[in-house]
């Protein structure tokens, strides 16, 4: 499997064939037939080639589709959510199909597993004139959140029906899951909204905004504080990702950036709870276990009152672990997140070729 | 001496006379509210006197809080109590004031500078104290403030994670409100249940006509609250629309080029319950309108203020690690059976089980508790007095000053 994943002004792709991983980014330089050529001449490219679109709005509606050129023009009119990262998304599938029609060319979308969420999680309560032009809670990366959901039904002992999955990260997010649905997730309009990430400030008081605005700040000073200098940075006083902010004694520890990101992101879960009317397993995903073990501890201590029973054992086993008692009320388990897998499984799941309705319907069953 | 005190509610206008002498609690003498105060609903707006058993009540049009204002300070002219002191509450004290204040003119000017921070709440409490210094000459004022509760707040509940230096520059930070009202009822909790305050975790929510937020009290202690550095975050109120992605204030400026005073209007004044519904404002009309018609944006409106509100109490059952009593308070909380109702819908989880006969019949006028007996939690709707609080507050500030 190959997938292409933008990251503006840069296109990345990942390769994976026989549980071996390659990346790397094309070489945009030298034009796009050449840029897109050049991966999928890889011998990783006989499976699926998949494309990353980070938001699909309401056009795109399928976590992972097969798409031809007629069906990629359709959804095409997602262009607008995120020009930029969508720009790339949509020229290298065109080009893909162009040049490679044997191959099964799949979209995945990131927003689209949130497309269906509840209105009372995706409205934001404003006049119905604002409604109506596309301003709603859109939520992200919703491929991570739906890989956790299926991948904790298949491990537990009893497939669990609410699931709170809480992705940790430079941009961290949770979502609230039920019976494989969506029903609330952190990131709103924007990734912006939720919990503190990298150097993005979640959920603040809007009329911050508007005291910025008055005191002079022009809006794209404001949304550069905002989004790329708040968060673990803004704290710190210099860059700081996810992996150096949970260091010991490291030179965030003083920050509060962590006690921050810990505390919301239990207000967040105690919150879900709600949404779901209890819950049945918390996921926790991250890169490495070893990083954030004590991090992810540390909240599991205060998830008691929802049934988290808290135990030293750590568990092996493929992939996942528990980091608490599997045999407690609520078992709280660890995913490894490799984007580059989960994406993989993600488009292995759509069948190569058939009756895609007929999936579909298959999907909502199950 | 008697203490006029004026509470001014985003919707409302209330006022009470207590008579205080020496030690003894302070008496109250007369009181009123004006319902409505610029409301578009549609109810009729309408100002109520009491003094003593008798209640006068009056269909008048309240357009705003300074004419409401004037109307109850000419009807205290012509009863003829003599008003020794007057106390008003002021929402957001920013980093000016934590604490109950004297008002003089440099107090008032700072009050004044303090306008923006509340737009809906801060201007109109001015306006009453205005017309209260113009009407009573004579007497002390004095003002008391909502956000002072929640200076037990810890870093990681009220810091706002953005640049440290604009932090420090702007005073950015969760302050919170309703605090006269979280302090009067977790005192009246501890009292009812007969345990020491220093033992209970209560998750207190203030649901007004107006405004509404929960809080999370510890031992007595706000460790969290929903409004943030404005009255504007949080719950889905009234006319205001709680939480929301900040990026779209910037974007809907941005791509509309809406004025930021226009937009913090839509945002404060038409969103929410009345943005929700379309209609109103007010959440009585709502829910009547949701069940009996099962009006789609009427239902949307209820349903998204409910499911606010139970993320809220999720979040602090576990912020609290636990719950010893859910308290619902002032008029939507006291007065709404079917809101307590549906808030306690599905939070077995958290330990929530409503008695429903004890909930619909409970008295909007008296502390009720509402649990079933398998309720893990207890459940109390109480009315609050932020008046009384006021009250007190300005006699001990007071302390030392009277003979």
């Amino acid at each position: 499997v190959i997938v292409f994943d933008p990251h503006p002004p840069l296109l990345r792709w990942y390769a994976l064939r026989d549980g071996k991983s390659d990346e790397g980014q094309c070489d945009l330089a030298r034009g796009w037939p050449v840029a897109v050529t050049r991966v999928l001449e890889r011998p990783e490219a006989t499976g699926a080639v998949a494309y990353v679109l980070h938001h699909g709005g309401e056009v795109v509606r399928s976590p992972a589709v097969a798409v031809s050129r007629e069906s990629l023009t359709a959804m095409e009119e997602a262009r607008e959510f995120l020009p930029e990262h969508n720009d790339l998304t949509f020229k290298a599938a065109r080009h893909g199909l162009e040049l490679f029609p044997d191959l099964a060319h799949i979209l995945l979308c990131e927003t689209a597993f949130f497309v269906d969420l509840p209105p009372e999680a995706s409205v934001y309560a404003v006049p119905y004139e604002l409604r109506r032009r596309g301003i709603r809670r859109y939520g992200g990366c919703g491929l991570g959140h739906q890989w956790a959901w299926r991948r904790v039904q298949s491990v537990l002992p009893r497939a669990p029906r609410k699931v709170i999955t809480v992705l940790l990260g430079d941009r961290p997010s949770l979502a609230a899951i039920r019976d494989g649905k969506a029903l609330d997730t952190s990131i709103g309009f924007t990734a912006l909204e939720g919990v503190i990430s990298a150097t993005g400030c979640g959920d603040v008081d809007p009329t911050i905004v508007f005291l910025l605005e008055s005191s002079g700040m022009s809006l794209r000073e404001i949304n550069d504080m905002l989004s790329r200098r708040s968060g673990f940075a803004g704290l710190v006083g210099r860059r700081c990702g996810f992996s150096e902010l949970l260091r010991e004694n490291g030179p965030a520890e003083k920050s509060g950036a962590r006690e921050i990101l810990r505390y919301q992101v239990l207000k967040y879960i105690g919150a879900y709870a709600a949404v779901l009317g209890g819950v049945e397993a918390i996921v926790f995903m991250s890169a490495a276990l070893l990083d954030s073990i004590g991090f992810i501890t540390g909240i599991c201590e205060r998830l008691g009152p929802l049934g988290v029973r808290r135990s030293a054992a750590v568990a092996e086993g493929n992939q996942l672990r528990f980091v608490t008692d599997p045999s407690g009320l609520v078992p709280a388990v660890w995913l490894e997140y490799d984007r580059t897998k989960v994406l993989a499984e993600m488009a292995g799941s759509v069948p190569a070729q058939g009756d895609l309705e007929q999936w579909s319907k298959r999907e909502d069953s199950s | 001496m008697n203490v006029l005190v004026f509470n001014c509610g985003s919707s409302s206008l209330s006022y009470r006379i207590f008579q205080a002498s020496g030690r003894n609690e302070p008496r109250d003498v007369a009181s009123g509210k004006g319902h409505r105060v610029g409301v578009k609903g549609t109810e009729p707006s309408f100002l109520e006197h009491h003094v003593g058993a008798v209640v006068t009540r009056a269909m008048v049009p309240l357009k705003n809080h300074r004419e409401t204002a004037v109307l109850i300070l000419r009807h205290i002219k012509h009863t003829g109590l003599r008003v020794t002191h007057v106390g008003h509450r002021f929402v957001h004290g920013g980093s000016y004031f934590s604490d109950s204040v004297l008002l003089d003119e440099d107090v008032l000017a700072a009050l004044n500078a303090c306008a923006p921070l509340a737009p809906i709440h801060n201007p109109t409490s001015l306006s009453v104290i205005e017309e209260s210094r113009k009407w009573l000459p004579e007497a002390v004022q004095f003002v008391t403030f909502d956000s002072a509760f929640h200076a037990t707040l810890a870093p990681h509940a009220y810091t706002y994670p953005l640049p440290r230096q604009i932090v420090k520059a702007y005073g950015f930070r969760k302050y919170g409100f309703h605090g006269l009202s979280y302090w009067y009822v977790s005192r009246q909790a501890a009292r009812l249940l007969n345990r020491p305050l220093e033992t209970l975790k209560i998750v207190a929510c203030h649901l007004g006509t107006g405004g509404s937020s929960v809080a999370a009290i510890d031992g007595g202690r706000s460790v969290d609250t929903s409004m943030g550095y404005s009255p504007l975050a949080g719950l889905v109120m009234s006319t205001r629309s709680g939480d929301l992605d900040p990026m779209l204030a910037i974007y809907l400026m941005g791509t509309y080029d809406c004025r930021p005073d226009y937009l913090m209007d839509v945002l404060n004044k038409q969103s929410g319950l009345l943005g929700l519904s379309g209609f109103s404002s007010d959440l009585t009309d709502i829910t009547r309108r949701a069940s009996e018609t099962g009006d789609e944006r009427a239902e949307l409106a209820l349903q998204m203020y409910i499911q606010r509100l139970k993320k809220y109490i999720g979040s602090y059952f576990l912020v609290l690690g636990g719950m010893d009593v859910l308290v619902f308070t002032d008029d939507i909380g006291v007065g709404n059976p079917l809101v307590r109702a549906r808030v306690c819908q599905d939070m077995a989880w958290c330990g929530l089980s409503l008695d429903e006969a004890a909930n619909r019949t409970a008295d909007p006028a008296r502390p009720c508790f509402l649990e079933a007996k398998d309720s893990k939690v207890r459940i109390l709707a109480v009315p609050t007095q932020e008046e009384l609080v006021i009250c007190l507050q300005g006699l001990s500030l007071l302390e030392g000053r009277e003979p």
